[in-house]
Formats: structure tokens, C-alpha cells, sequence
């Protein structure tokens, strides 16, 4: 009992307690920011991978109104893919790959844009689904979510 | 307690010198931790502008196909597969590529990089069909 009455090491106990204290406090500060970044990430991600899903989409349709049997036997159209990357000059944005079906006289239409890696930017897949009907006129256009 | 405080003895040196590096360190990692933050909260600012500014880019082509039939006006667009036309405006690029031409449907690639002071610049691209019968 005697070493409860001393206060030899006070200071250290009292200083380890406050280091305690200011690492739980900076550890949560650090997930707060490693969040807000992997926030800021997925979003600029999300939309240049949304824009290159609809590029497809775009290319697709233009694959569906020049085919040679648009007008005479559409059904020819069913299982069509088309693939290609967007760049900007040199710079590489990212893919995409176009699946047509043809079904009810309508196109369906789904597309799956893949961001390449850069600076600042990881891979990231969106895929986006039109469906088109015989006259060309789009009847729908939504994201999709696996 | 008054005990306490009534005597004379304080801490030893080893004791304060070891609890102030402690501190310090600690301090020192958590003002780092505080610029960071600071820094990021700048970084990512910048960067949803500019993802905002890119966006309404190509919205803005997207409803509006006369921004591109005046640059590949209908009867050149035939004799122009592969051109590309590039517009510096404040702060960033635009470049509309015509990719293929079937009569009368044209692909173009549009393209927007915005340039920024704190980090890489931002490239979103998509593309639009043009049906030039319209």
C-alpha cells in the first residue's frame, strides 16, 4: 500500500491517459476524412463511368438504325455487341460494351462503362439499359444497379 | 488531497520530458491530420466544380445538336469522318470527334478535360448520335 500514497510516474499516467483520449479522437478524425475521400472518389467515378455507359448506349442505337436489316428483318439485330473506348487527345477515359437484344419489336439496349485508371481515378463499372422501339423512339433509359 | 498539494514534491524531469514527447507527437499527428483535411476538403471542392462544370458541358451538347451541326454542318459532315474539333474555353477543353457517318446518322465522341490548380485535371467523355435528316 505504501506505493498508492507516492506520486512517482503521476505525470506519465496522466499524460498516456490524455494520448489515449487524443488518439481515439484523431482515429476517428481520420475515418471521417479517409471517408469524405472515398466519397469524393466513388462520385467523379460514378459519373465518368455513367457518361461512358451512355456513350455505349449512343453507339448502340447508331448500330441499330444503320444496320442493314433495320428495316427489313430487325430479329437480324438480336445479340449484336459492340466495344470501344472514349478518349480525350491521347488520354484513355475508359470503355464500354454494348449487348442489343430484339424482342416485341423492341431493342433493349444495355451497356457497362469501365473507367480506366489514372491519376486520382480507380476503375469503376455503371451500367445503363435503353429500350427502343421499332420507330427509333426511346420508351426507356435507366441506370442498373447488380 | 490538501497533503497533496501541500508538499513540495513535483514531477521528475525524466517524467515531464517523456510526457511532453508523448504530447508532442501526438499533437504533431494530429495538426498533420488537421491539414490534410483541410488540403482534401480544397482538393475535393475543386473537383466536384469541375465535375459539375464537365457535366453541364455535355448536357448542355446533348440538348442542344445545333452546338454540333454548326461545327459539321450536313453537307460536309460525309467528307469529314475522323476530324475533330477542339474549343479552349476558360478553364477547360471541349473536343466533338466525328467518329462514323451513315447516311443520314452521324456518332460523334465528345470529350471535356478540365484543367485544376490542386490536382489532376478531369477528363469525362460520352457520345451522341446526330440524325442529320432532322
Amino acid at each position: 500500500m505504501k506505493w498508492v500514497n507516492q506520486n512517482n510516474g503521476a505525470a506519465l499516467i496522466f499524460a498516456i491517459f490524455v494520448i489515449l483520449l487524443l488518439t481515439i479522437i484523431t482515429g476517428i478524425l481520420a475515418g471521417a476524412l479517409n471517408n469524405e475521400v472515398k466519397l469524393r472518389l466513388t462520385t467523379e467515378e460514378r459519373a465518368v463511368a455513367k457518361y461512358l455507359a451512355e456513350a455505349g448506349i449512343e453507339h448502340g442505337m447508331f448500330a441499330i438504325v444503320t444496320h442493314p436489316s433495320y428495316f427489313t428483318a430487325p430479329s437480324a439485330i438480336n445479340g449484336l455487341t459492340r466495344t470501344s473506348q472514349v478518349h480525350h487527345h491521347q488520354t484513355a477515359i475508359g470503355t464500354y460494351q454494348v449487348e442489343i437484344t430484339f424482342a416485341n419489336n423492341k431493342f433493349s439496349i444495355v451497356s457497362t462503362g469501365t473507367t480506366i485508371p489514372g491519376p486520382g481515378i480507380r476503375v469503376k463499372e455503371m451500367k445503363v439499359m435503353a429500350v427502343m422501339d421499332y420507330s427509333g423512339a426511346i420508351l426507356e433509359w435507366k441506370e442498373i444497379y447488380d | 488531497m490538501i497533503s497533496c498539494l501541500n508538499q513540495d514534491k513535483g514531477f521528475s524531469l525524466v517524467e515531464v520530458i517523456v510526457s511532453m514527447l508523448l504530447l508532442v507527437t501526438v499533437g504533431g499527428g494530429l495538426a498533420g491530420l488537421y491539414f490534410t483535411s483541410v488540403k482534401a476538403h480544397e482538393v475535393h471542392k475543386e473537383r466536384q466544380q469541375a465535375l459539375l462544370l464537365a457535366e453541364n458541358e455535355l448536357e448542355q451538347i446533348r440538348g442542344n445538336k445545333s452546338i454540333i451541326t454548326d461545327l459539321f454542318p450536313g453537307h460536309t459532315v460525309a467528307s469529314r469522318v475522323g476530324n475533330s474539333e477542339t474549343h479552349t474555353l476558360s478553364g477547360y477543353e471541349r473536343r466533338i470527334v466525328l467518329e462514323f457517318y451513315v447516311e443520314p446518322y452521324a456518332l460523334f465522341a465528345i470529350t471535356v478535360r478540365v484543367e485544376m490548380a490542386k490536382s489532376h485535371p478531369l477528363n469525362v467523355g460520352t457520345k451522341m448520335i446526330v440524325d442529320y435528316s432532322d
